[in-house]
């Protein structure tokens, strides 16, 4: 069986609701009133600008502070990556590695990933589409959890406040950061996987000669 | 010749034929059948979920997330004891410690993902749910769809609960450290709420069920 979209058979689905409306029928699905689209409008341009500007934040995000610890006799400013090896070193590396995974390797997956989709939309490749909507899968799915680190911040700014011991306060990494986390979502919201296999079927059309 | 049967189907049995929403491509799926996840034939995505538990089973499973959601907000989540100080923290006392930092959009950031979000998605799916069992509104019923499509990806109390065991490894060495009743009742709160939206059946919600 040939795989035919929705959108070269003269239908849009509602990606509120599912339902199926014609091309032609109007601008708003006619069961559940969202507008309607074939494809996310220009979401190529939205993906790269979003992912623009959270690539351009997310080497702040790394080499800022993302918190201060002040003790009665140190002050010590330390980076995501700083509080990776501190955990590391104090034996709790199940953690170590969370941590890392969930604010160093997502992000820079989610950019590289998002960035690679959108340039293999760009030059037209038609090959591994189910591949690449596994990684579009993934990045969807995973992007959320990088917001962990912001969530650890908070709560130790809010629980270590002993006064002449030791306080610990944001620093501004962590504005950095929350803002490259936001603009992934987005970016991955406002891709279109659908997409991804339009090239691949007009070439299938352009092969047949019809 | 196959492109009249398509559109023919379409008028006649609008419920058989459904697009994937990740590939676009044009399927027919089983109209009658039971709780089983049916599958993108191109990509494997899942383009029909129907469950068989009943709006009454999904309606309950979201007023007991609901209830969860209000004890994780009024109890601390997380304790600290060092000597002979304890300091605790409830959910809106970890945004308003960074906002009086001055971290105000960091702070803004944990206040809605962590209670105005999940707050309105959670009242949300209850209207849906409540519509579903009385008269199919069918507008009502496409905004509330439509507020909490936008908001799902926002409900962030799941990370939260794993940022708190984070939090409490990193404090251990320094002090004494207690979970709270509200840390608690947000894990109970991601539970019961998967649970409510594994029994959701978005069929329900219109008379003309399509997908």
């Amino acid at each position: 069986m040939t795989a035919q979209s929705a959108a070269s058979r003269g239908f849009m689905r509602c990606e509120i609701c599912g339902r199926l409306s014609r091309l032609d029928g109007g601008r708003n699905c006619a069961r559940c009133g969202h507008a309607l689209h074939a494809r996310k409008p220009q979401s190529l341009q939205r993906t790269s600008a979003l992912l623009a500007a959270a690539g351009m934040l997310y080497f702040p995000a790394n080499l800022l502070p993302i918190v201060h610890v002040r003790t009665a006799t140190s002050d010590d400013a330390n980076t995501i990556m700083g509080g990776v090896v501190a955990l590391w070193s104090s034996g709790s590396w199940p953690l170590a590695l969370l941590v890392s995974f969930a604010s160093i390797f997502v992000p820079a997956f989610k950019l590289l990933i998002l960035t690679w989709l959108v340039m293999s939309i760009r030059f037209g490749w038609q090959s591994h589409p189910h591949e690449r909507t596994t990684l579009y899968r993934a990045v969807e799915f995973i992007g959320r959890w990088s917001m962990l680190d912001v969530f650890v911040v908070a709560l130790l700014v809010a629980l270590v406040q002993l006064q002449g011991l030791a306080t610990i306060t944001a620093g501004s990494a962590a504005i950095a950061f929350a803002a490259v986390v936001i603009l992934t979502m987005y970016a991955a919201r406002s891709f279109d996987p659908r997409v991804l296999w339009d090239a691949l079927e007009s070439n299938a059309r352009r092969a047949q000669g019809t | 010749m196959s492109s009249d049967s398509t559109a023919a189907n379409v008028e006649t049995a609008p419920r058989f034929l459904v697009a994937c929403p990740m590939c676009d491509a044009l399927q027919r799926v089983d109209a009658e059948a039971g709780a089983v996840a049916q599958r993108c034939f191109r990509c494997g995505t899942v383009v029909r979920h129907r469950s068989n538990r009943g709006t009454d089973h999904a309606l309950a499973l979201t007023v007991a997330a609901a209830i969860c959601l209000i004890v994780g907000n009024v109890f601390p989540v997380v304790a600290m004891e060092a000597n002979g100080n304890t300091t605790s923290t409830t959910l809106v006392g970890a945004s308003l410690a960074l906002h009086l930092q001055g971290m105000n959009f960091v702070a803004a950031v944990v206040f809605l993902t962590t209670f105005v979000i999940p707050v309105i998605e959670i009242a949300c799916v209850t209207c849906l749910l409540v519509l579903a069992r009385g008269r199919h509104l069918e507008r009502p019923t496409g905004v509330l769809l439509r507020l909490r499509d936008r908001l799902r990806p926002w409900n962030m109390i799941e990370i939260f609960v794993l940022g708190a065991f984070v939090a409490i490894v990193k404090l251990g060495d320094l002090a004494r450290i207690i979970f709270g009743a509200g840390m608690w009742s947000l894990l109970a709160f991601t539970f019961f709420y998967a649970m409510a939206l594994g029994a959701f059946d978005r069929d329900v919600l219109w008379q003309e069920p399509n997908s």
